[in-house]
């Protein structure tokens, strides 16, 4: 996610990382700086060029893009650092440890101590940084003084430390290179996709669902679902799982949801609905999947976008307060429902299995649908629009769903009055913990009273058999 | 010394009146001076004198209660400066605005005298730069009019339009804050 304003003083426009809003940025075109004002438009980030696709220019200037890129990374800033520690480290033998070195070399070349020279003697001491950075440690030469030894000690200290940190930063460049050398997606082509986040044997029913939904409709050339898996699988494995649902598009993208890198590959921002599940996708079979890991997903998500609709599915359900918070839409939690089914079928016998029944997507039966409301309905009463649906299709409206519209104070506010008001009441709403926005909510009403008021944010919940859908 | 009939005319109440009737007013208006920081006007006390800034900048402030660390407490926010342009104030100001600046030749302030004899203030007034400013007392504007009815129709005619634009703000700042006052009963 990025920023971009324009430059007060040549209305240029600036593009600056997300993280900058507050901080000054400097205008390219007139050098002047200026401050990132927080209000600025939230675009997305350009890729960066390791990501875009090398047909989008020469293929000298993508080898030169990756090399300043690579540059850029700490990869290259600990190597350099590494070479320097070494020669520093040769230098200070050269100086403190001169005679024992060029003896040694001596030694080891056959040669009378006379006929060494000053570079065999560097030569030498940096073989010896290089022996004992390495952790190698032939023993063919070592520190005989107490100076030289003491600064042996340092050496070896620090290149321990230093190669602890050389390790994790090699292994930290190879994990980004493995993400970024990934099929970047067509942006064009993503758009009001749905995300399905995390890999657990739940995925393939939820496909299947979606794939019986879709063989409902006729088919529209280009028009299938357009689904992203997020997951660690192999993707053979996931070509295998996923080759009979035709109709649907579904593409892959191998990592982890839970980092912004990822999210942003999979095109977040435009996405229409997210479902997150326990990852299996990576672990071993008696592992279980980390279902903390999901509010921070969350959270991860709703700093790239507010769009996506978020839908979470959990077994525990001491996340449920963790996820409301980070701003999950709907959160499903795994047999919440079983005590409630279980005591049914004893005190309501029938009860369960008429929910089973109805609830089924694509079952052959009755089924549960989301009807709009006729238009000539609008702001008639319940009891008409009740009327409406059993006399013309047989079907029994339940209730509605009700779209709660979001509002943005600042918006509703807009210039109007004085400044300093509005300012005020901004600052202490913020103050007081209130956010400034509220966002679009679904609301149920379930079997209201005959005179409740419906009007066009309604939808209506109805209890259709397949035979009466059809003829609707 | 009392002021001019040109000092009185860059007043934006009486741009419309002739110089006779300017003159008029002027006889009736004596400018003294004061240093920056002092008061001119103070809100939510009454008054029926009319301040007429010649020369200067001042501010305009307003009480708010707001809520802060320690509890609820009264805070006075700047909301304008108004500086003279004709002359500019003899020194710039004591502290920077932070606010905006409107400037004008000269400036009236609490108008509303012109109307009523307790006419509230709704704002407090404060010099930022010295100030060369004259009172004009209802008293003696009923004295000016009674010589001079057609005076009357043009002050009040500003007056009246000040009134109206101040009346339109502020049914904006209470749908404002009805706005605000629901939004934070549903969120709070």
């Amino acid at each position: 996610m990025a920023l971009r304003y324009s430059c007060p003083s040549c209305e240029m426009d600036i593009t600056v990382l997300y993280l900058e809003a507050g901080r000054k940025a400097k205008c390219k075109k007139c050098g002047a700086e200026s401050l990132v004002p927080p209000g600025a438009t939230k675009v997305r980030a350009q890729p960066p060029p390791l990501a875009r696709p090398a047909t989008s220019m020469g293929e000298g200037h993508a080898l030169g893009h990756r090399l300043r890129e690579i540059i850029k990374t700490g990869f290259v800033k600990y190597t350099a650092g590494t070479v320097a520690l070494v020669l520093v480290a040769s230098l200070l033998m050269f100086f403190f440890e001169y005679d024992n070195y060029a003896g040694s070399v001596a030694g080891h070349l056959g040669k009378d101590q006379s006929e060494i020279t000053a570079l065999d003697t560097f030569l030498h001491t940096l073989w010896w940084s290089l022996v004992t950075f390495t952790t190698v440690g032939y023993g063919d030469i070592s520190p005989a003084s107490h100076l030289g030894k003491f600064f042996g000690a340092i050496i070896m200290l620090s290149s321990f430390f230093w190669a602890i940190l050389l390790s994790g930063v090699v292994a930290s460049f190879l994990v980004e290179v493995a993400l970024r050398e990934d099929d970047t997606l067509d942006q064009n082509k993503f758009k009001e996709h749905t995300i399905i986040a995390g890999w657990n044997l739940m995925v393939e029913d939820i496909l299947k669902v979606m794939q019986t939904e879709e063989s409902t409709k006729p088919v529209v050339i280009g028009g299938a679902p357009l689904i992203i898996l997020i997951n660690e699988m192999p993707r053979d494995e996931i070509k295998r799982a996923v080759e009979n649902f035709d109709r649907l598009d579904i593409t892959h993208l191998s990592g982890r949801y839970t980092q912004e890198v990822v999210l942003e590959k999979a095109i977040v921002d435009q996405a229409e609905n997210m479902i997150m599940v326990p990852d299996r996708s990576g672990l071993a079979p008696e592992d279980p999947p980390d279902e903390n890991v999901i509010p921070l997903a969350v959270f991860a998500v709703r700093s790239l976008t507010d769009n996506v609709r978020l839908i979470a599915h959990i077994s525990n359900s001491e996340l449920k307060e963790q996820l409301v918070q980070a701003g999950c839409d709907e959160i499903v939690l795994t047999d919440e429902h079983t005590p409630d089914i279980i005591t049914n079928h004893i005190l309501n016998p029938g009860v369960p299995q008429m929910v089973e029944q109805i609830g089924a997507v694509g079952g052959d039966g009755h089924r549960l649908e989301i009807v709009d409301l006729p238009p000539l309905l609008i702001d008639s009463t319940h009891l008409n629009v009740f009327s409406y649906f059993k006399e013309n299709f047989s079907a029994l409206l339940l209730g509605y769903t009700v779209q709660a519209s979001g509002f943005d104070l600042e918006d509703g506010m807009g210039e109007t009055g004085d400044p300093l008001i509005r300012q005020m009441i901004t600052e202490q709403l913020q103050q007081s913990g209130i956010k400034l926005s509220s966002e679009e909510k679904m609301e149920l009403e379930i079997n209201p009273s005959d005179d409740y008021q419906v009007s066009a944010k309604n939808r209506c919940v109805v209890l259709m058999s397949n035979r009466n859908a059809e003829s609707a | 010394m009392k002021a001019t009939a040109e000092q009185i005319k860059k007043v934006n109440f009486f741009s419309l009146l002739t110089d006779q009737q300017c003159a008029n007013i002027a006889e009736m208006v004596e400018i003294v001076e004061c240093a920056a920081d002092e008061k001119l006007l103070t809100e939510g006390e009454f008054g029926d004198k009319m301040v007429l800034v010649f020369r200067g900048q001042v501010e305009v402030t307003k009480d708010f209660t707001i809520r802060s660390k320690d509890g609820f407490e009264v805070s006075q926010k700047a909301i304008i400066r108004l500086e003279t342009t004709d002359p500019e104030p003899a020194s710039g100001p004591k502290t920077e605005a932070t606010v905006p600046i409107v400037r004008s030749p000269a400036f009236g302030l609490g108008e509303f005298s012109l109307v009523l004899d307790q006419a509230i203030r709704t704002a407090h007034t404060v010099a930022t730069t010295p100030v060369q400013y004259g009172v004009l007392t209802l008293k003696d504007f009923k004295q000016i009019t009674d010589k001079d009815p057609a005076i009357a129709g043009p002050v009040y005619f500003e007056v009246a339009k000040n009134a109206v634009n101040s009346l339109a703000k502020a049914s904006e700042d209470i749908k404002n804050l009805t706005q605000a006052f629901f939004f934070a009963l549903l969120r709070g």
